[in-house]
């Protein structure tokens, strides 16, 4: 139904097989209204935001300070506290150096989850190896859940941060319910928003988290952008961690006045092209209504569940039917080969470690085959999808 | 263009690996990992008087680095140490027949033969 409105699909034909794309977990495609914006702003709007007193500046900055306006009605947050980034692994570095490093002291306790993508664990270990601080994991199971939250809480940790939905196993975590437990005990609380944004309504005021981080190329928009929400008294009372021009009022050699927020976070000369595109792709799923969407990719990860579940010599790992993120093990089929051949018949899905090492390890495995649905899917994609499956299934018993 | 990584060819090669396992005597094991995926190859070789006897492998990896393993490994077995130096990657592909293969699969070809050449200069 809204495959039309995505350009690749006419496109990336290959031996006259039109393309299934099945792994928007990892980039999503974009809508041409998006892809068209990008040669349309620099053919007519282009001069650098928040500087020139002449107009193309003028309105580049309108449409710049627009989408954040957007942006922040999107994630029900106030517009001061959007700050744009590079994107999700972007938003978590500069959290964890312009926040985390001022509060955190040797013996501190900062609490991650085994299902974390690597962008919410490494800046964490290289933090600690400075500081000294202890990490510990929320263990998790096979099916996903969250096994041991209450008692890694118990230890009183300074921060928890968290990803809302699993890149791995699709499952979505209880973060309202997660951050009222953890703010009960004192921390602060960072959700890893990358898969949860472009499938169901956030609204940062009712999970009442302190920073909420999601990427714009995981939901239609273009690369290089992200998004650190966190809240304004902590933007207000934290300097930055790294600064340059345009953030800050005044600079003498011995003292620097910020600007207010959120402009004192976005130092330099933004990606404020690519965040106007961003914008379009905002808008392209507030036009179909996020709700919408949701209910499509659930009745879609349905049918797919039903399809995956009989396939005999198939395991699934984790829980996609809400979040169409299916990933799942063929015995004696290594993930490589179940991508590779998928591919031969114009069908894209993932295989590897998908950046999340300690959940393998959890799981014991070295890699995993997903599969990941968008709007743009329909059940069509889902037979061929199956139907390849099988067929790899019997080229390689 | 033979980008097809299932052709029967190499499926049959994956259904008749030789030397997967243990050497119950070697003088040279190697851990491989591929960083892209995690997987981890062992390779296992015998060397008497600077010549190959023996060679073996185990692999967490994948169909197209399992077959590389092995022809890799044929190509070495029963020759010389010096052989080490002059075997060829395209050579290893060609013998797959799977020349064309994309680049990210090549990475999965390439891990043993990577290995042998780090031997080849640790045994100068
Ligand atoms: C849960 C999660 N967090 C973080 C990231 C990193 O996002 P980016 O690569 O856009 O910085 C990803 C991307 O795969 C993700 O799935």
């Amino acid at each position: 139904m809204y495959k039309k409105d995505f350009p690749i699909f006419r496109n990336a034909k290959f031996m006259n097989k039109s393309l299934v794309y099945l792994d928007s977990a990892s980039s999503t495609q974009k809508p041409h209204t998006v892809i068209n914006a990008i040669p349309y702003l620099y053919e007519n709007f282009y001069a650098n935001v928040h500087r020139g007193i002449y107009k193309l500046s003028e309105e580049s900055t309108g449409m710049y300070e627009d989408v954040r306006d957007i942006t922040s009605k999107f994630i029900n947050a106030s517009k001061k506290e959007i700050v744009f980034t590079k994107g999700t692994t972007d938003s978590i570095n500069m959290i964890v150096y312009f926040f985390a490093k001022k509060i955190l002291k040797k013996n501190d306790l900062v609490i991650l989850s085994e299902m974390e993508h690597h962008s919410n664990i490494v800046p964490w270990i290289i933090l600690q190896k400075e500081i000294g601080f202890n990490i510990e994991y929320i263990k998790v199971n096979e099916k996903g859940d969250l096994l041991n939250l209450d008692l890694l809480l118990e230890h009183n940790p300074k921060i928890l941060s968290i990803t809302h939905v699993s890149n791995v196993l699709g499952n979505i975590n209880d973060v309202i319910g997660i951050v009222k437990k953890a703010h009960d005990k004192g921390a602060y609380v960072l959700i890893d928003g990358a898969q949860a944004v472009s499938h169901m309504r956030v609204d940062v005021k009712k999970i009442d988290c302190d920073f909420y981080v999601f990427s714009s190329h995981k939901m239609l928009g273009p690369t290089g952008v992200g998004v650190m929400y966190a809240k304004s008294e902590i933007l207000e009372k934290y300097d930055p961690s790294f600064s340059g021009g345009e953030a800050v009022i005044s600079v003498s050699k011995d003292n620097i006045v910020y600007k207010d927020i959120p402009y004192k976070f976005e130092p330099g000369t933004p990606n404020f092209i690519d965040v106007i595109a961003f914008g379009y792709a905002i808008s392209y799923i507030e036009k179909i209504g996020i709700l919408k969407i949701q209910k499509y990719i659930e009745d879609l990860s349905l049918y797919t569940y039903d399809k995956l579940i009989n396939i005999e010599r198939l395991k699934l790992f984790g829980d996609g039917r809400k979040s169409g993120i299916f990933s799942f093990h063929i015995e004696n089929i290594h993930p490589h080969d179940i991508a590779s051949s998928l591919d031969e018949d114009n069908i894209a899905i993932r295989a590897g470690h998908h950046c999340a090492k300690i959940l393998m390890d959890r799981l014991n495995l070295s890699s995993l085959s997903r599969c990941s649905l968008y709007i743009y899917n329909d059940e069509r994609d889902i037979d061929k999808f199956i139907s390849s499956l099988n067929k790899t299934i019997d080229l390689f018993s | 263009m033979n980008r097809q990584i299932s052709s029967q060819y190499i499926i049959d090669l994956y259904k008749n690996i030789k030397y997967y396992g243990k050497l119950k005597k070697f003088t040279i094991k190697k851990e491989l990992q591929n960083p892209l995926c995690g997987d981890i190859v062992t390779l296992y070789i015998l060397i008497e008087k600077d010549k190959i006897v023996d060679v073996s492998f185990e692999s967490s990896g994948c169909m197209i680095s399992k077959v590389a393993s092995f022809i890799s490994l044929d190509m070495i077995k029963g020759k010389d140490l010096g052989v080490l130096k002059k075997i060829k990657f395209e050579d290893i592909l060609d013998n797959m027949m799977i020349k064309d293969i994309s680049p990210s699969r090549k990475k999965c070809a390439y891990l043993t033969f990577g290995g042998l050449k780090s031997i080849g200069e640790e045994y100068k």
